[in-house]
């Protein structure tokens, strides 16, 4: 299979979040600012990595009864792992994430992609499709918390653009602003860049 | 010691269904929110089978926090053990229900394989243990958690009914729509915070 | 019955080797998290009290039986106890918040330091401005404390006063002599 081809897919014909609709708790959940999302991004993308190079790795010795579970267990390993070193050198981000990163493990874009790619192909592809699929994910993160934060507190990354009189909308990092954001920018996905890869 | 004062069980109990409530104010349990919910019926299928393996779960991970990863010092082992927990009880529950109740496994049994992966259970199990809750608390929480969790689905997939004959833009089909009216019940949800 | 079992030991050998890497990254990342912990209450201390030469946590089961509070440091200069530092935990809107308030032995609130949070975003989190904050310090541990809304984050503001609130009755009710 053409490595480039698996790049393709997992950042734009089969982003995880736009077009396949995967993982959507993190989603919601931490694009209340840019920072957070690009970091619960990159934390998935190394579990994604390492669950899928363990688990191409092991195929063959894994009996195909207990596929699911021994799977799970992999990625939970990794999610464990990421979330001690989080907490050991990025604290700030650990504590913002909370709840969400042991949530990793239940994340459907992980068990999904060991169960359908790395299962199956060989290590090396799996390896890079986990980090296109984690890429993918990060980058619709990045743009969605990017998108709330710059409405809801009038800044990206915490730098303020906006200034003081811009009149922030709260309501868009809150709850709500989540489902609004992304509905939103689903829709322009669609019209976007589904039009032009068709 | 154990604290069972109604009012703060009931203080739990409220917030876990309305303020806090699970998928429209926490994100937990998106997945089966978005994906099981273009009825009624199945929905409320689903908020049966999510309630019984949340009640379940909760009580085994209390057992299992308290009286084995506490005292042997293995607290990190939390997310692999749980997980683990709720994976076999799935498939525990579905065994059970397939041999004791036809009928039962006919209305449920589809649902049961998606709970693993469904983030609201392991959710619930965690933040029970990250609030310290007693065995008491615990239960009423996950409750509190199930119902939350079905009054949020049942509501949308009742809403989603009716947008089926709507007349929605084409780049808003589908999902986007979905979403846009998922937010405007988590804003409606909003209004209860600062009940509790 | 025999298939059942090879396929328990698998699973157990694969869970048995996932906790044995688990317990050695969490040895060698237990230590940075909890002097890292450390090291962020001290600096916090020192900002309380800039005369301060040292502190020490006070392991005392009354004073640790209050509700919230989960540290007590004693803040020394010298051999003088010159006050107090009081790690509360309050529940916040989304989640515990870890705070810290600097009492000085004669009752004045000299500080307080928010550890940690998960509140909202552009709302609750505007517990950690220092303006929030600085409205703490000056305040008399035995009365009641007055402090500003804020807007569209009351829930946040007032974990932070239950916070403070647990730590200056614990001062008053055992440390204050």
């Amino acid at each position: 299979m053409n490595m480039g081809n698996i790049v393709k897919n997992g950042i734009v014909r089969e982003n995880p979040v736009f077009i396949q609709f995967l993982g959507m708790c993190p989603v919601l959940a931490v694009t209340g600012t840019a920072t957070n999302g690009l970091g619960m991004g990159l934390a998935t993308t190394a579990v994604l990595l390492g669950s899928n190079t363990v688990i191409a790795l092991m195929k063959n010795f894994i009996p195909s009864k207990i596929r699911i579970p021994s799977f799970i267990v992999v990625i939970a390993t990794f999610v464990t792992m990421i979330g001690m070193v989080m907490n050991a050198y990025l604290p700030d981000l650990f504590n913002a994430l909370g709840i969400f990163i042991p949530l990793i493990v239940v994340n459907c874009l992980i068990l999904g992609r060991a169960e359908s790619f790395a299962s199956k192909k060989p290590t090396g592809a799996s390896m890079v499709d986990g980090i296109s699929m984690g890429l993918g994910f990060t980058l619709a993160l990045v743009v969605l918390g990017a998108v709330r934060e710059l409405i809801g507190s009038g800044s990206i990354f915490g730098l303020e653009l906006l200034g003081e009189a811009y009149p922030a909308m709260g309501i868009m990092v809150q709850p709500p602003g989540a489902f609004l954001a992304l509905g939103l920018l689903t829709a322009l996905f669609n019209v976007v860049i589904l039009k032009r890869i068709k | 010691m154990l604290d069972l004062s109604v009012s703060s069980l009931f203080a739990i109990l409220v917030s876990a269904i309305l303020v806090n409530n699970f998928v429209l104010s926490r994100f937990l349990g998106i997945c089966p929110f978005l994906g099981v919910s273009k009825q009624v019926e199945t929905a409320f299928g689903m908020g049966m089978a999510v309630t019984f393996v949340m009640s379940l779960a909760s009580i085994i991970t209390f057992v299992v926090q308290n009286y084995i990863l506490d005292p042997l010092g293995l607290q990190y082992m939390q997310t692999i053990m749980f997980i683990l927990v709720i994976a076999s009880l799935v498939q525990f529950v579905e065994m059970v229900i397939q041999k004791t109740s036809p009928a039962l496994y006919q209305s449920l049994g589809v649902f049961l394989p998606l709970i693993t992966t469904n983030c609201a259970v392991l959710g619930l199990t965690i933040l029970n243990i990250q609030e310290n809750y007693n065995i008491v608390e615990t239960i009423v929480h996950a409750i509190g958690a199930a119902v939350g969790f079905s009054l949020a689905i049942v509501l949308f997939a009742a809403i989603r009914e009716k947008l089926e004959i709507a007349n929605v833009p084409q780049p808003f089909k589908g999902f986007p729509i979905a979403l846009l009216t998922a937010g405007l019940m988590s804003l409606a949800f909003l209004g209860f915070s600062g009940l509790v | 019955m025999r298939e059942i079992i090879k396929l328990g030991l698998i699973l157990l050998i694969i869970t048995s080797v996932a906790g044995l890497i688990l317990g050695g990254v969490n040895s060698m990342t237990a230590d940075i998290i909890e002097a890292r912990a450390l090291e962020d209450s001290m600096e916090a201390i020192e900002a309380f009290f800039p005369e301060s030469d040292d502190a020490g946590i006070i392991d005392d089961g009354d004073v640790l039986a209050y509700d919230l509070v989960d540290e007590v440091y004693e803040v020394l200069q010298g051999d003088t106890v010159i006050g107090y530092t009081i790690k509360t935990v309050p529940n916040g809107y989304d989640g515990p918040i870890e705070l810290l308030t600097g009492i000085s032995i004669e009752g004045e609130i000299t500080g307080i330091e928010i550890l940690s949070q998960t509140e909202t975003p552009g709302l609750g989190d505007r517990i950690t401005n220092d303006e929030f904050k600085d409205q703490f310090a000056g305040q008399s541990s035995d009365e009641e404390l007055e402090v500003d809304a804020l807007s569209g984050a009351t829930v946040s503001k007032n974990a932070v006063v239950n916070g403070v609130n647990a730590a200056t009755e614990v001062f008053e009710e055992e440390l204050r002599n």
